[in-house]
């Protein structure tokens, strides 16, 4: 059994990378496969950041339509599904305050130059779609490493810049988040496939 | 190679991996380790699990955007045109070699799949309308400027291509901006000039460029679109649209 689930998480790990690779060759027929891989993940993300299907299903369209451009994700470094969970939530951020200016600007030429209204609070699933066991383990880790989790997975800030905005070591940021993301696996073990 | 690697490093190098921050030296590292033992893979699975159970949750999209997708993506292949999809060659390190060979039969099973998408791609053929690809050839406005540009736009997914040629390189300062004039009174967000900032774009030393762009909504009324236009403006403010257009296509 647990050889069957080894090959099956080595086919999948290959596939992406393969996959991956596939569509930088422009081999057209890998957006496919891909999406049916990762759609669920780019659709949710945007759903939950802009909140209308209409928009979600917009960027989820350009999100898999510039993928095969993007130079900017490399399979050595790092996991695609992260890559585009990170990728998504900031294009996301970014239609939203686009949103807001463009409304901030309406509201200029019409009448009252109203201040801008705050960018609604969209960063994390709504605790009641967590689960009891999701949100002990959450809780679990210390304050530093959700916040750091947060900044890098939610924000898609670099560790980098995680580093100077918190005034702490690189080094130290990296071994947070690593950490904290440990520690959520063994406690989530129970849950997980 | 793993035995000598403490188990501890290991996971840490997957959690590295999971959050996509693997340093250099990290990724060779981590490299070695999965050669050595592929069944590491089930590792970075669960972390990457973990890591989505915590954060991120996933809703199924509608059935018709994997259609939407496949068709604006052929449509922007097509007109991007075969020169770029020859020549990309990634460069590959053994282990991504390997697991290329490890994944031959899916692979295989994509070839089958290819008939299947062939025939979900025929299926839009069928359904959706290449008519209305909208397709702009812009002019000079002056009879001493050069250049022209090709605008093709997919109004249905808001996509489309920006071809360019024999424009001159600009200076370090300057950029060329595609702009979508509409009309007056059309329900948008426009400048002075009633023009929607489209792409912002340079050229090479050929005076030659071709990218994809994204373009505003108005696109699915063109009676709201009044021309699409090439403006020179200053590289920190393009926005501004402080210039006259050199290259217009009146509608």
């Amino acid at each position: 059994m647990d050889s069957e689930q080894s090959n099956l998480a080595r086919d999948d790990f290959a596939t992406d990378v393969n996959l991956w690779l596939a569509l930088k060759a422009g081999q057209t027929d890998a957006l496919g496969k891909l999406y049916d891989r990762h759609s669920g993940l780019v659709y949710g993300v945007a759903l939950r950041v802009l909140g209308t299907a209409q928009e979600a299903e917009d960027l989820t369209q350009d999100i898999f339509i510039k993928l095969m451009q993007s130079s900017a994700y490399d399979p050595k470094r790092g996991s695609l599904r992260t890559f585009l969970a990170i990728l998504t939530r900031s294009r996301a951020i970014d239609r939203l305050r686009s949103r807001q200016v463009a409304q901030t600007s309406l509201q200029r030429w019409q009448s009252d130059y109203a201040p801008p209204s705050a960018i609604p609070p969209v960063d994390e699933i709504a605790r009641d779609e967590r689960s009891q066991a999701i949100r002990d383990a959450l809780a679990s880790l210390t304050e530093n490493q959700q916040e750091i989790l947060r900044m890098a997975y939610y924000d898609g800030l670099t560790q980098s810049t995680i580093a100077k905005q918190l005034d702490t070591p690189l080094g130290t940021v990296k071994a947070r988040a690593r950490r904290g993301l440990l520690k959520l696996r063994q406690l989530l073990q129970d849950s997980l496939d | 190679m793993t035995g000598l690697v403490p188990p501890e490093y290991q996971q840490l190098l997957i959690a590295g991996y999971v959050l996509g921050d693997l340093g250099p030296e990290e990724a060779a590292a981590f490299e070695q380790l999965l050669a050595a033992d592929p069944s590491l893979i089930r590792e970075v699975e669960q972390m990457q699990q973990a890591l989505e159970m915590a954060y991120a949750a996933e809703t199924p999209p509608p059935a018709h955007l994997k259609a939407s997708i496949l068709s604006a993506y052929e449509l922007a292949q097509t007109a991007v045109a075969a020169p770029r999809r020859s020549t990309r060659v990634v460069a590959l390190s053994g282990w991504i070699k390997g697991l290329g060979a490890i994944a031959a039969a899916l692979i295989i099973g994509l070839v089958i799949d290819n008939y299947t998408l062939r025939r979900s791609l025929q299926a839009v053929r069928d359904v959706s309308t290449p008519a209305t690809v909208l397709t702009f050839d812009l002019e000079p406005t002056e009879t001493q400027i050069s250049g022209s540009v090709n605008v093709v736009i997919d109004p249905d997914s808001l996509q489309g291509t920006l071809n360019v040629e024999n424009l001159p390189p600009l200076q370090a300062d300057q950029v060329y901006v595609l702009w979508t004039v509409v009309a007056p009174d059309a329900p948008v967000t426009a400048d002075e000039k009633n023009a929607i900032l489209t792409e912002v774009f340079t050229v090479n030393a050929a005076g030659e460029g071709s990218e994809q762009i994204a373009v505003p909504s108005v696109f699915r009324d063109r009676s709201l679109v009044k021309a699409v236009a090439i403006t020179i403006e200053n590289a920190d403010a393009p926005q501004r649209h402080q210039s006259a257009p050199i290259l217009i296509e009146q509608l």
